[in-house]
């Protein structure tokens, strides 16, 4: 009996403590105004540089990041889940359907710019491509380095799951439509890589290989190179990054083919909350920290 | 003969249990220990039925996410495209490409892809670790093989994601420097990857399976003048055949069922090849890769769940098989 009526006292004061600990977090939420974004792989990093600044100035607020890609955060701020959805692409015709049925309207701001780099080894001769011959490498219309000027082995594609924001834009921008006006398809032969990291690793081993990935993940790698871009066989030959660094000119005035904007989406006109963290990204501290973060920020007005 | 010293030391210590048990049942139970047995036993009865449940349910949620698949893509559309080119001719397409403008949803490339990787690691699996399971059941010396069974088992335990990227840094290097394949990463890589998760699978169950054998058998064929080799090859293996295959069966499941280690050494191109040294993309691969951040409710999502279902259906049918010659070989053997 002793024995039990011990143990009832452990359980009481335990259950006791628990209720006591819950409280308090309870009362520090009240206090706290939550942002939660999710969205694009791509602006995890980004993002979530952001939300720690703007926390340290702003310290009752909290800002919650989570990656998973922009089309899961697209979903989720369309499900009311979150407050705010990172995209690396504008919203799709579909998105834009969907949004209406469920009575919701999202907002666009465009908070910075990303390119994409085509990587190759740096064992690689070739130094410049065309977007229409990387549409060939990359459809598996050319096979071999040599079809585009470089030594005879054949061209081993690596690229990024179906899902992600790089390989919708990839597709959209380098591979184009078909004459039946069909979006052009990457090669069955592509090899699919979780994440950009995971991709320079690959193509940094693989003599034949190719890949694309933000220029601001590989302009400081000197275990890939970075192949120069020409819109067609008469554009010069751009760089989007030399000696270690993004070459932030050519992407802001659109001379390098494969750039693209970077999206916050808000469900409506955002509330006090989520506008004084917007105000802070697209402020000049907020875009400090893009070109920090290896991203391109906006040009200033 | 080692086996002889065993086995009459575990009759002592079950016959002394039983006597044990007997002498307290003699005695009157008291009426709070039968209550307790009973709340002891309904509170197992529960956990088993709750475990049962949940399977059930998994089920029932798989099957009703998947068969959504069936309303707007068709049976036909999971095994092939027609595609209308420029001319008006027709050309069939066996491609996986989910989110494309053409949405093909061919699930040709992604059983090729599993196969490819499967088989091949089955097989390597099955040389090495039934050849392992006969030497712990038949060869090895009893302190040898209480060492080294839980040292295979404990192979069992890597996690899976560690082997994967073994394969992907350690083993794929290596490789692509022997052979120089087309694909670093390829069917062949990821196939090794997967024979490290079956081969203690295969040893594990095969010596299980041998040891069952009565003893009286290889007796009578040593009194016959067989070799160890002789009654090895043509008495203990047929004998254990049927346990056996039941082990590489339950191995072959797992191979197809496992997913870290193809993800990450298999290169993922959906390829459909019956070259080795090219890069595959297997059904689990395809749903761990995309299953992050598919849009929920489109098409492609009941997709990926669609191949969920026909995993599901594989590996049940193989581990069912598998434990009804488990069960056949057990009754078998009691006699």
């Amino acid at each position: 009996m002793k024995k039990s009526k011990k143990i009832f006292t452990v359980i009481t004061l335990l259950l006791s403590a628990l209720i006591l600990l819950s409280s308090c977090k309870k009362k520090e939420e009240v206090e706290k105004t939550v942002v939660s974004v999710k969205g694009s792989d791509t602006m995890v990093n980004l993002s979530q540089k952001w939300a720690e600044a703007y926390m340290q100035k702003n310290l009752n607020a909290s800002i919650q990041v989570t990656g998973g890609g922009s089309g899961t955060g697209i979903a989720a701020l369309l499900n009311s889940t979150v407050d705010l959805a990172n995209a690396s692409r504008e919203l799709k015709q579909k998105e834009y359907d969907r949004a209406k049925e469920l009575g919701l309207s999202p907002q666009e701001f465009k908070v910075a710019l990303d390119g994409i780099a085509v990587i190759v080894h740096p064992s690689n001769k070739i130094d410049a491509l065309t977007v229409a011959q990387l549409r060939d490498i990359f459809t598996g219309a050319v096979t071999n380095w040599k079809q585009v000027g470089g030594s005879d082995i054949p061209i081993v594609l690596y690229g990024r799951e179906n899902s992600s924001g790089t390989y919708e834009f990839f597709k959209e921008h380098v591979l184009g439509k078909d004459e039946q006006g069909n979006t052009r398809d990457f090669a069955n032969s592509t090899q699919v890589l979780q994440g950009t990291a995971a991709l320079g690793e690959a193509v940094a081993r693989d003599d034949e290989g190719i890949g694309y990935g933000g220029v601001g993940y590989f302009a400081a790698r000197t275990d890939v190179k970075i192949i120069q871009v020409k819109a067609d066989d008469a554009s010069p030959a751009i760089a989007p990054a030399a000696d270690g660094k993004v070459n932030y000119e050519a992407i802001w005035n659109g001379d390098y083919s494969i750039s693209r904007y970077l999206y916050c989406y808000t469900n409506g006109t955002p509330d006090e909350k989520i506008q004084d963290f917007m105000n802070f990204i697209l402020s000049k501290e907020g875009q400090d920290l893009v070109k920090q973060m290896e991203y391109i920020p906006l040009p200033e007005k | 003969m080692t086996n002889n010293s065993v086995i009459p030391e575990e009759i002592n210590e079950e016959d002394s249990a039983r006597i044990k048990a007997e002498s307290s049942f003699g005695k009157r139970i008291s009426l709070s220990v039968r209550v307790k047995e009973k709340i002891i036993e309904y509170f197992f009865a529960l956990n088993g039925t709750v475990a049962l449940i949940f399977i059930i349910l998994i089920f029932i949620f798989l099957f009703k996410e998947g068969i959504q698949a069936l309303n707007d893509i068709g049976v036909l559309d999971f095994i092939y495209y027609d595609q209308v080119q420029l001319d008006d001719s027709i050309k069939r397409l066996y491609e996986w490409y989910p989110t494309s403008s053409q949405p093909r949803f061919s699930l040709l490339p992604l059983v090729v892809g599993t196969l490819m990787t499967a088989i091949p690691a089955t097989l390597i699996s099955t040389f090495l670790g039934v050849g392992a399971g006969v030497y712990l059941s038949e060869i090895a010396k009893p302190k040898a093989r209480e060492f080294l069974k839980p040292l295979i088992e404990l192979f069992a335990s890597i996690p899976t994601v560690v082997l994967g990227f073994l394969m992907l840094v350690v083993g794929a290097t290596f490789f692509d420097d022997l052979f120089n394949p087309t694909n670093r990463l390829n069917a062949f890589i990821a196939a090794l990857g997967l024979s490290f998760v079956i081969i203690p699978i295969i040893a594990s169950m095969t010596e299980d399976a041998l040891r069952s054998i009565p003893n009286d058998l290889r007796m009578a064929s040593y009194g016959l003048g067989a070799t160890k080799w002789q009654t090895i090859s043509k008495v203990i293996i047929p004998a254990g055949f049927s346990g056996v295959s039941a082990s590489i069966l339950l191995g072959f499941g797992r191979a197809i069922g496992e997913t870290m280690i193809v993800l990450m050494a298999a290169g993922n191109a959906a390829n459909i090849t019956m070259d080795l040294f090219l890069s595959v993309r297997t059904m689990t691969a395809t749903i761990a890769a995309e299953m992050g951040e598919v849009s929920q409710g489109s098409d492609h999502y009941y997709a990926l769940f669609f191949i969920g279902i026909i995993l599901f259906t594989i590996t049940f049918f193989l581990n069912l098989i598998a434990e009804i010659i488990i069960n056949k070989m057990r009754k078998k053997n009691i006699f």
